[in-house]
């Protein structure tokens, strides 16, 4: 018996060894086809980015980084890293190689805050949406479930289930190896990138699926009211509130993100946009409020920047248009230029 | 569970473990082991079905206890009658009320007249025409005496509810299996090992070549109308692989999981595809539901023992019954009503038993006689897989008429694939056939392995990352569905 399951171990280990081979044959977003091609354009590109901005379509729709350069007081060259539907875990991974890669000459990182949500099931099937759950993605997913007092105890339970699957999913490469084969055949590719990896929405440029949801905008504008009251009861929250909901462990993982930057020299700071899932804010405010006022950027208030969530700026309930994408990078660079004077 | 899902990649080893270390010393609580892991099993697809099995566990548990202790005939007939009707009722119901409401209302229709007959939303659950199957087995050999029945109430929930065999099989007998739950297991290294290997042979037909070809078979099968006939010929041979692959995949990781818990299950599949006639192919395919249907229905409506017509008319019922069996639909009811055509004359020619041996015995290669008896009885089973696989009778027409079609020889076509990909399909097949071949005398793909350590583990480590590789659509079992 005993030597059956030795046996049996040791052949799942070497298989379980055997099958990471192909990790080491690629980059860590290799699951993700949009940041294949962003990261391929910035390698082979002849212009020497310095700043990067990270998080999802609204960050992908909301930072123009011609415009960010234009304004800036010190000299960057951003590009915009920004992809629809981008889990807040994925942008850990980003942040290491952007941090520590010296070829990315990092200057400045100004990424969406990250929340270790547990991806919804029609996320989780994709490849995608759970590529990047290794051991240490859910070891600090654990712990912030532990000092988490936002949600409630079952769906605490499920989400470590969850999480718990897909990490053993990874480890034996369910689902995966497909892919990984692909992506390092395809890795070589080379696609050009417009506008700095930005993407903005309006009527002329967008495709059907963002019209479609434009449509809904205009038949009904409550949808937009509803997200500004939504932010407005997270944000009109009492200090105390605020006090008792901040995650000890996810603002150590943010600070560590942090001194790691400030080490190499690099000025990252964390961003909330305008328009998110009312539960975005609710687990990220009361963490983002305790950063340091240097790393953190605030559009999302409902309070002092009403104006994101007003129609005139959106292209949707969840993103702004052109017109408000513009108005918000103008007011992220004078924010940063501002505190980049300061110190 | 699916035996193709992570979750039983957890389910497994947890309750191998259990079963083996903590629970190994009473018989009795390895069973309640069973049971309860089983059950597990089962509600893991949806808990409200495992009633089901509990009816169907004790209703035959007490009959069977009722008809041995009951000493007139007419009173042992009636609790044998009233367990049929309970555990058929109960199929029925679930599985075949909307198919006969339907096609009466339909055979109304024909004579001008309307009916509205109430249709039911129902769930068909999974794996009841297996346990049930399994269960009147047990009644009705207790009722012929060839077994005592059973007095120990867990080794009978137990056999009931065996989570490898549940939901696709093999059906057991009782006289057989029901034994195995009482006797006290010995954990042995050689079993475990086989049954292992017997579990990687499973997947590989599985997730390798069954959901691989699936991706075609669909398709094609989709569209019929815009393939040419070559296309379709393909379209109905890939489907032969994938249903092959796909259940006898499933009875190799249920067998071999069996073996992981000291269990010896019947054998389901013994290369069929191997076979020099529709009547070797028919002992060798679903071989525990084929003997059911034997045993159980074809023996006593008197089989071929009787007169001509007698023996025809047997032929009939027991394939139709079978076609029957799938579903409740029209197009299994042909395809068994196929089957009986192609097998009838051998019966009556008495050559139905004309291939009992395994093919090329003494040999490495088949002769060429036996080669064209094989690709002819593939082809003539590949043709009666079209009505199994159509949605519709009329579906299954219009691809035969199309795939035999002339003119439609020569029709451009494609598949929406890269050519380089169905030949990696193609390969897959090649080396399962190879494989099974060089097996073919054994009960499956990798029971006999080289003596070579290096090359035995080359072929278990190679094997285990072209699953891993294609794993993870968690397609489900074509069977689950019967």
């Amino acid at each position: 018996m005993s030597s059956f399951i030795v046996k049996t171990i040791t052949f799942l280990v070497v298989l379980i060894l055997l099958i990471q081979i192909p990790s080491f044959f690629l980059p860590d977003y290799w699951g993700n086809d949009s940041l294949m091609k962003k990261f391929r354009h910035l390698e082979n590109s002849h212009e020497s980015f310095n700043s990067y901005f990270l998080g999802t379509s609204r960050v992908l729709n909301g930072l123009d980084p011609v415009m960010f350069d234009r304004y800036s007081k010190i000299k960057t060259k951003s590009f915009n890293l920004g992809v629809a539907g981008s889990p807040g875990m994925e942008r850990f991974g980003l942040l290491d190689e952007l941090i520590e890669n010296p070829k990315y000459n990092t200057k400045v990182i100004i990424c969406e805050f990250p929340l270790f949500t547990v991806p919804s099931d029609r996320l989780a099937s994709s490849v995608r949406g759970r590529y990047f759950v290794n051991t240490h993605v859910l070891y600090n997913f654990l712990k912030i479930m532990k000092y988490d007092k936002i949600l409630d105890f079952s769906d605490k339970l499920n989400g470590i289930a969850k999480m718990n699957m897909l990490w053993v999913k990874n480890l034996f490469k369910v689902g995966l190896l497909k892919g990984q084969f692909r992506a390092i055949r395809s890795k070589n590719k080379y696609y050009n990138v417009k506008y700095a990896g930005f993407k903005e929405l309006d009527v002329e440029h967008a495709g059907e699926p963002e019209q479609r949801r434009r449509r809904v905008l205009l038949q009904d504008t409550l949808s937009l009211t509803n997200r500004h009251t939504a932010s407005l009861d997270v944000y009109n929250s009492s200090k105390e509130e605020l006090d008792n909901n901040e995650n000890i462990h996810l603002s150590h993982v943010i600070m560590s993100y942090i001194e790691k930057a400030k080490a190499k020299g690099i000025d990252l700071r964390f961003l909330l946009l305008p328009k998110a899932h009312p539960e975005y804010y609710k687990s990220s405010y009361p963490t983002f409020v305790k950063l340091p006022e240097h790393s953190k950027i605030d559009y999302a208030d409902p309070i002092n920047h009403p104006t994101f969530y007003k129609v005139k700026n959106s292209f949707d309930r969840a993103h702004l248009n052109s017109t408000g994408a513009h108005v918000m990078t103008r007011l992220i660079v004078e924010q940063f230029n501002a505190k980049f004077t300061d110190r | 569970m699916l035996f193709n899902s992570i979750e039983f990649l957890f389910f497994l080893p947890v309750v191998f473990l259990l079963y083996w270390i903590v629970f190994s010393k009473k018989v009795k609580v390895q069973n309640s082991l069973i049971v309860i892991s089983s059950y597990f099993f089962y509600a893991w697809w949806d808990w409200r079905f495992l009633a089901l099995i509990i009816t169907s566990s004790i209703c035959d548990y007490t009959l069977g206890r009722l008809i041995e202790k009951s000493i007139h005939p007419k009173q042992r007939r009636l609790y044998l009658w009233l367990s049929i009707g309970i555990n058929i009722g109960i199929l029925a119901f679930f599985k075949y009320v909307n198919f006969f409401s339907e096609s009466f209302e339909n055979l109304l229709a024909l004579f001008g007249m309307q009916a509205d007959f109430i249709t039911l939303n129902l769930i068909i659950p999974i794996g009841i025409s297996f346990y049930t199957f399994q269960t009147l087995s047990y009644v009705i050999d207790v009722y012929k005496k060839d077994i005592t029945a059973c007095k120990d109430i867990i080794a009978f929930f137990a056999f009931v509810s065996f989570f490898p065999q549940l939901v696709a099989g093999p059906i057991e007998r009782a006289k057989n299996f029901l034994p195995q739950f009482i006797e006290k297991r010995n954990f042995e290294e050689f079993a475990a090992v086989n049954g292992l290997r017997q579990i990687l042979w499973g997947f590989f037909k599985k997730i390798v070549v069954a959901d691989n070809c699936g991706f075609y078979v669909n398709q094609i099968f989709q569209d019929p109308l815009s393939y040419s006939s070559p296309l379709l010929l393909l379209g109905a041979v890939l489907f032969a692989f994938q249903i092959y692959g796909d259940f006898s995949g499933y009875s190799d990781i249920a067998i071999g999981t069996a073996r992981l818990f000291g269990f010896s299950l019947m054998r389901n599949f013994a290369y069929p595809y191997f076979s020099r006639d529709v009547a070797e192919f028919w002992r060798r395919w679903h071989i525990s539901l084929t003997s059911w249907f034997k045993d159980y229905i074809y023996i006593p409506l008197g089989g071929s023992q009787r007169s001509s017509k007698r023996t025809i008319l047997n032929v009939f019922i027991i394939f139709i019954i079978s076609g029957f069996w799938h579903g409740a639909n029209w197009t299994y009811i042909f395809w068994g009503t196929l089957n009986a055509f192609y097998f009838l004359p051998l019966l009556l020619k008495r050559s139905n038993r004309k291939h009992l041996e395994v093919i090329a015995k003494d040999a490495n290669l088949p002769k060429l006689g036996e080669l064209l008896s094989m690709l002819g009885t593939f082809l003539l089973i590949c043709l009666s897989w079209i009505f199994f696989r159509a949605e519709t009778l009329s579906e299954a027409f219009t691809y035969v008429i199309n795939m035999v079609n002339p003119s439609n020889f020569l029709s451009k076509s494609s598949l929406q694939i890269n050519r380089s990909a169905l030949g990696r399909v193609g390969g897959f097949i090649a080396f399962m056939i190879i494989v099974e071949w060089i097996q073919r005398k054994q009960e499956h793909g990798l029971e006999v392995m080289p003596s070579s350590r290096i090359i035995r583990y080359g072929m278990y480590f190679a094997i285990s990352l072209v699953v891993l590789y294609y794993f993870g659509d968690n397609s489900e079992f074509i069977y689950f569905q019967f």
